[in-house]
């Protein structure tokens, strides 16, 4: 018998899903398209960490620390395709 | 016979793995957040001549490598969820995230035997510089990944049930879903995200 996880199944098809969702949005170059771009790779990001790495389940610590990162480098990144570009 | 549900497989509090591992995750996505910083100053400080050689990524290539390496991490994840369960066929899940990983590294090397094939080489630009040195550390990654992956595929009986200790085998799907996690940033950082007008 093969065990199919409907959460898990769920979170592969969103990851392939905006996957190809975010590939022609890329093209426009704009900062709004650059924002998108970045989000929706931090929200993929989140998805596999919070799932199938199980960081939902884990201590509150680790928890912390992996929203912290994606906060970190998600907010970084905004703010130099946002302040540093013309 | 195809079975789903919705029961988590994880206890509240549970660390997957070896907590030490956790150390060696975090260190790695702090070190992965500084390179992705550092390439989007360069990318937004020299926007044009990036966007020159940034048009050159084929990046059909490098959506079908995160669809490999998504799909490689759900084969691995269903192995973790097996052997909690005693199942059999945690091998067979095993050998599919293998197999779909070593479809990533075959096209990545035709991707960059391409790229070397036209001249555009690690010293050719500087985004070749960021794209050679970052799919290179990520490989590097897949790589290892995969040797850990063969190596748990031997802890298996002859039924294919996990006979080794869990932490080996969370931690080693661990580490391969970091490796996902870590393309899917490079995915959108080096083939999607453009800077200044239209590409």
């Amino acid at each position: 018998m093969t065990w199919v996880s409907k959460r898990l199944t769920v979170s592969w098809l969103v990851l392939v899903t905006v996957s190809i969702l975010s590939f022609e949005s890329s093209l426009f170059g704009s900062k709004a398209a650059g924002a998108i771009v970045i989000a929706i790779g931090l929200l993929k990001a989140w998805i596999v960490g919070s799932e199938f790495m199980e960081i939902r389940c884990a201590p509150l610590i680790m928890r912390a620390i992996f929203l912290s990162w994606l906060l970190i480098v998600g907010g970084a990144l905004l703010s130099v395709v946002y302040l540093l570009g013309s | 016979m195809i079975e789903t549900h919705d029961r988590t497989e994880t206890p509240r509090g549970h660390i997957p793995g070896e907590p030490g591992l956790w150390v060696l995750i975090f260190g790695d996505l702090l070190v992965f957040g500084v390179l992705f910083v550092t390439y989007a100053v360069s990318l937004v400080n020299d926007a044009d001549a990036m966007r020159l050689s940034q048009e050159k990524l084929g990046r059909g290539l490098g959506l079908a490598n995160t669809i490999l390496l998504l799909t490689s991490s759900w084969f691995i994840a269903h192995a973790v969820i097996a052997a909690r369960r005693g199942a059999p066929g945690v091998r067979r899940l095993i050998f599919a995230a293998i197999a779909l990983g070593t479809a990533f590294v075959a096209v990545k090397i035709v991707e960059w035997g391409g790229h070397i094939g036209s001249g555009d080489t690690l010293n050719s630009s500087s985004f070749f510089t960021f794209y050679f040195m970052y799919t290179g550390i990520h490989l590097l990654h897949v790589l290892i990944g995969l040797g850990v992956l063969c190596w748990t595929a031997t802890q298996c009986d002859s039924r294919g049930a996990w006979t080794g200790s869990f932490a080996v085998l969370e931690g080693s799907a661990v580490f391969w879903h970091l490796v996902d996690l870590l393309w899917v940033m490079i995915f959108a950082l080096l083939y999607l995200l453009r800077h200044g007008g239209a590409a």
